[in-house]
């Protein structure tokens, strides 16, 4: 390998450290640190907040040592004389890595995944809504069937609130499932509760197939995740409220029969 | 048949209002295990990726027997232990916050 090849082989590998990797890294737990801490505020339970400290300090010692090692990789380029000789980073780089992608626009996305779930379209106009609120216009939009209005809901009140409908609706599908049952429920029930909620559900969001609603129903029922995939947050969320009026409205029928 | 709608709406309600507080808890850890476990993916992938720096640098650099090289080698070897000790630090912390979660 020539001393140009060389030179421009290191740089492309110290450009591809992946410290930009760990500042995300901290960035979701510093988030998760103000949601626990906010969690947290009226108990003295060990929730977490210490353990995640530690685990930041422990990102950062990690990016200071890639730092470190880039550095070390600067100097060998330069004691052999290499540095100036060093061929462009594009040139040997494996593609795409010279050049990281923007970052997501998490509100961007939320609205473009909730009308794709919703087989809608149109431009979110955010609003700040607590999440019980939001919670409860779902509910009633589900209830009345109306689509439109369920997926304006979802799309307006963005990810931050979004993710917390699980919350609110896990407990629901849980006790409604049971209620539904005459007992608690378990994993050989996920199927037939899916399928008699399957319509209803995709009625209002037609992108969650019978697969997602098994998963959500098995999550909520603390039976595991059903089958193994990629966790969606904005598919999860809009299961949610959706499933507990199916669920609602199940129970209903079988009192009348 | 309207009174039934109407006593089965209140009845969702009621059940919804019992159990907010609760539930806006269990949501705001929900969301914070979230984080974490997306913060975990990033870390899995960035140690991936210094492993594969590691063996780079040996390939580029065999035989050198260059100081630097050393350094590079023992820092990124560092990085790799800082992340794994991170990490298990974040199972704690989620372990932790689940079992809060559960005595709500």
């Amino acid at each position: 390998m020539d001393v140009a090849a060389l030179a421009g082989r290191l740089n492309a590998l110290a450009a591809d450290l992946p410290t930009p990797a760990l500042g995300n890294a901290d960035q979701c737990f510093e988030a998760a640190q103000a949601e626990l801490k906010e969690a947290s505020r009226e108990s003295n339970a060990e929730i977490g907040l210490h353990k995640l400290g530690a685990a930041r300090e422990r990102l950062e010692a990690a990016r200071t040592r890639l730092s470190e090692a880039a550095g070390a990789i600067d100097d060998y380029l330069d004691g052999i004389g290499a540095a100036a000789a060093a061929a462009p980073v594009t040139a040997s780089a494996p593609k795409g890595s010279a050049e990281k992608p923007p970052p997501v626009d998490p509100r961007r996305w939320w609205t473009e995944r909730v009308n794709e779930l919703c087989d809608r379209t149109g431009a979110a106009d955010p609003q700040q809504v607590p999440p019980t609120r939001l919670f409860n216009e779902l509910l009633k939009a589900a209830r009345d069937g109306n689509a439109d209005a369920y997926c304006k809901r979802l799309r307006d009140a963005g990810p931050q609130v979004g993710v917390k409908l699980p919350g609110l609706a896990w407990p629901l599908v849980r006790s409604l499932s049971a209620e539904h049952l005459g007992r608690t429920p378990t994993a050989r029930d996920v199927p037939a509760l899916r399928d008699k909620c399957a319509d209803k559900v995709r009625s209002l969001v037609p992108k969650a197939d019978p697969g997602h609603i098994g998963t959500v129903l098995a999550s909520a029922c603390s039976l595991g995740r059903g089958r193994d995939e990629e966790s969606d947050a904005a598919r999860t969320a809009a299961i949610g409220p959706v499933l507990v009026a199916a669920l609602h409205r199940l129970s209903k029928t079988e009192r009348r029969a | 048949m309207a009174r039934s709608l109407k006593v089965d709406a209140f009845s969702v309600r009621m059940r919804i209002v019992s159990t907010v507080s609760v539930a806006e808890l269990k949501s705001a850890i929900a969301a914070a295990l979230q984080q974490v476990r997306d913060g975990q993916a990033a870390i899995t992938a960035a140690s991936q990726n210094i492993e594969a720096a590691q063996g780079s640098l040996t390939a580029v650099t065999a035989g050198s027997g260059h100081d630097s090289v050393a350094t590079a080698q023992a820092a990124l070897a560092q990085a790799g232990a800082e992340l794994e000790q991170s990490l298990a630090a974040t199972f704690a912390a989620a372990e932790q916050a689940e079992a809060y979660a559960a005595t709500l």
